[in-house]
């Protein structure tokens, strides 16, 4: 019992260390906020544009990639590293371009209307930058 | 393909059926190894389709056409797959396929789904199955097959026909060449064989040995028994040969069929030659008397008894020779109705007992015929001709007796002797003269009833008698004769009542002066004297 009553709390803990992921894009570029599968879609090279026509370009964070990938397609990240290695030898699809944290992302939707990125919820207040998804 | 030999027909029979089977099996083999390798060829696609399904469900979800083309290029690397395609939700991707006609190919297809979600179909890998493998696959398993087949059946062949030559058809050759030169009368047999003595082989050998030694022993016995019946037939033949009897054997219609040569030196035909003898008619041949061998011929044929009766034949020299025939009726062996006969050369006898017939009836001094014969001839005659025409002429000597004892017996007899061939001469061949005994005769003039000729006889006769009987160059003696006449039928019918008349008449004669003759008419004597 005293194990179970552990574990809940245990897994309280962690449910509650996994942030909120906000995927973002230029304030610029009018879209509407996309489902889940569009972000997988767009993310993992499926869609090169978004819905409204627009040309997309993906960036990565060292920082929050491992629990966004994780969130996004409930899949570990050896096998989103795994999907990129095989898709990399055609040199057709290219895995988005990788940035270290939330300010390099922020900084990289800024200039380009095409970005679309993913950055901790907390950050997402910005100006400059039009919220899509909210990764739970 | 004929061939003298069993093993070579066997051998090839065998062949023929085994390739025959063999030929449906392979078929079968074909048929089987089309449909399996085509389950295998589905089986090998689903594998194929497993192996790179993760990938082509990447290169569908990213509508990435290079790691597509890859994953084609990489199926049609097999040789089952013909082409190959991977499309996505909207379009085909990629679709290629290998450089070869195929017709009615078969599709498999798989759905692709998202690597990041089972729900999500992405797109789809379809592919072709080369059917053309298939059919080779299957080819090669019926040429395998049937390669093993023809080997097999070959070696077995040629195993099959060394041991028929060998264990069957040899020792059977062998077994018939023997039988073949081996002569029924012999005593050689069939050697055993070694390595058959007992099976079916083995079996007739013996068996044709018993029958070889079976047949020797008849053979043998045969030998014996055609040994005695030829010496029995010899036997037989020369007893038919040298029988005293002539033999012979008619066949219905009275014609020759066979005959011994005594028969021939009987009827003395010997100088002829047999031949002519056969298939001729036995009675026209030989018989005088043709109607009355005939006649009991058919007695035979109709009856069953022995016909027994004698025959004169007439020699070529004119001579008579008399046999005694026996014939009967016989069955011969194929059930032919044959009169089978003997003939006895009877001449001596007859002519013998013809000899005592002559004595018995004839005067032995003047050869006259005696009362007993005359009257036998006579009742003969009146038997045979009715009304008989006779006439009787009962005569006695005058003067005989006292020339008989003036001179003595000897002359009497001479007179005697003299006067019967006087009277003989007197009347024809036919007619019967006869001593009565001492100087009394009678004669019987047949066929002659008249009165006018009668006397015309007895006148004849009373002349011829008176002339004298010369003795001797100083003797003659003179006798007369008084006659008494009786003819049929004013003296009677029987030999009795004309003997009687006439012997009437006679005596008038005598008493009235002798020497004359004398016939009662009108109810008396007439006389007339000399």
């Amino acid at each position: 019992m005293k194990n179970f009553i552990l574990g809940c709390f245990l897994f309280c803990l962690a449910s509650q260390a996994i942030a909120e992921i906000a995927v973002i894009t230029n304030v610029q570029n009018n879209q509407v906020p996309l489902t889940r599968l569009q972000v997988q879609d767009i993310f993992m090279g499926r869609m090169r544009a978004f819905p409204n026509g627009q040309f997309a370009t993906t960036y990565d964070q060292t920082t929050l990639r491992d629990d966004f990938y994780q969130q996004l397609t409930q899949r570990p990240i050896a096998q989103i590293n795994a999907y990129w290695a095989r898709l990399m030898f055609s040199g057709q699809t290219s895995p988005p371009i990788k940035l270290t944290d939330d300010q390099s992302v922020i900084k990289a939707i800024q200039e380009n209307i095409g970005a679309i990125g993913y950055i901790n919820k907390k950050n997402a207040s910005h100006q400059a930058i039009r919220i899509l998804f909210i990764l739970k | 393909m004929l061939s003298k030999h069993l093993h070579h027909k066997l051998v090839i029979y065998s062949f023929c059926s085994a390739i025959v089977i063999a030929g449906v099996a392979i078929s079968l083999t074909f048929i089987s190894e089309f449909n399996r390798s085509q389950k295998n060829a589905v089986i090998t696609i689903k594998q194929l389709m497993d192996t790179v399904e993760k990938t082509a469900a990447i290169a569908a979800y990213s509508r990435d056409q290079i790691v597509a083309t890859d994953v084609i290029e990489g199926l049609l690397r097999n040789d089952i797959v013909f082409s190959a395609a991977i499309s996505d939700d909207k379009t085909v991707l990629v679709q290629k396929r290998k450089p070869i006609p195929i017709e009615n190919s078969t599709q498999l297809t798989r759905p692709l789904y998202s690597p990041f979600n089972h729900q999500q179909l992405v797109g789809q890998l379809s592919i072709n199955i080369n059917t053309q493998f298939n059919l080779s696959e299957a080819r090669y398993a019926a040429y395998a097959s049937a390669i093993n087949a023809l080997l097999l059946i070959t070696a077995t062949t040629i195993i099959l026909l060394i041991l028929v030559r060998s264990n069957i058809s040899q020792p059977l050759l062998m077994v018939s060449n023997t039988t073949h030169e081996i002569k029924a009368d012999k005593k050689k047999r069939i050697p055993k064989l070694k390595n058959h003595q007992h099976n079916e082989l083995g079996r007739l050998i013996d068996d044709i040995n018993d029958l070889l030694k079976k047949q020797e022993i008849k053979f043998k016995q045969e030998k014996i028994l055609r040994k005695s019946m030829q010496h029995m037939e010899q036997q037989l033949r020369h007893i038919f040969d040298s029988s005293s009897a002539g033999l012979f054997l008619l066949n219905t219609a009275g014609q020759l069929i066979n005959y011994n040569s005594t028969l021939l030196k009987i009827l003395h035909c010997t100088e002829k030659p047999a031949l002519t003898f056969t298939n001729k008619d036995f009675a026209t041949l030989f018989i005088k008397e043709e109607k009355a061998f005939q006649l009991m011929l058919s007695n035979a044929l109709r009856s069953n008894d022995l016909q027994a009766q004698d025959f004169s034949l007439q020699q070529n020299n004119g001579a008579t020779i008399w046999v005694h025939c026996l014939v009967s009726k016989v069955i011969d062996a194929t059930g032919e109705t044959r009169i089978e006969g003997v003939v006895f050369d009877v001449t001596q006898r007859v002519l013998h007992e013809h000899a005592i017939r002559h004595k018995a009836d004839h005067d032995a001094l003047t050869g006259l015929l005696l009362r007993q014969a005359i009257r036998e001839q006579f009742d003969q005659y009146s038997l045979e001709n009715n009304p008989a025409k006779i006439s009787v002429f009962l005569l006695d000597l005058d003067g005989f007796k006292q020339a008989n004892d003036t001179y003595g017996h000897d002359v009497g007899d001479v007179v005697l002797q003299r006067t019967a061939e006087r009277l003989s001469a007197c009347v024809r061949t036919g007619d019967l003269v006869c001593r009565l005994g001492g100087d009394e005769f009678l004669i019987i003039v047949l066929n002659n009833n008249s009165y006018d000729s009668a006397l015309d006889i007895a006148e004849k006769m009373v002349h011829s008698i008176q002339h004298p009987i010369s003795i001797d160059k100083n003797l003659s003696v003179q006798v007369g004769v008084s006659i008494g006449i009786a003819i049929t039928p004013q003296h009677g019918q029987t030999f009795d009542d004309l003997v009687k008349s006439a012997d009437e008449s006679m005596y008038e004669v005598k008493r009235q002066g002798k020497n004359g003759l004398g016939i009662t008419w009108s109810g008396k004597i007439k006389v007339k004297l000399f």
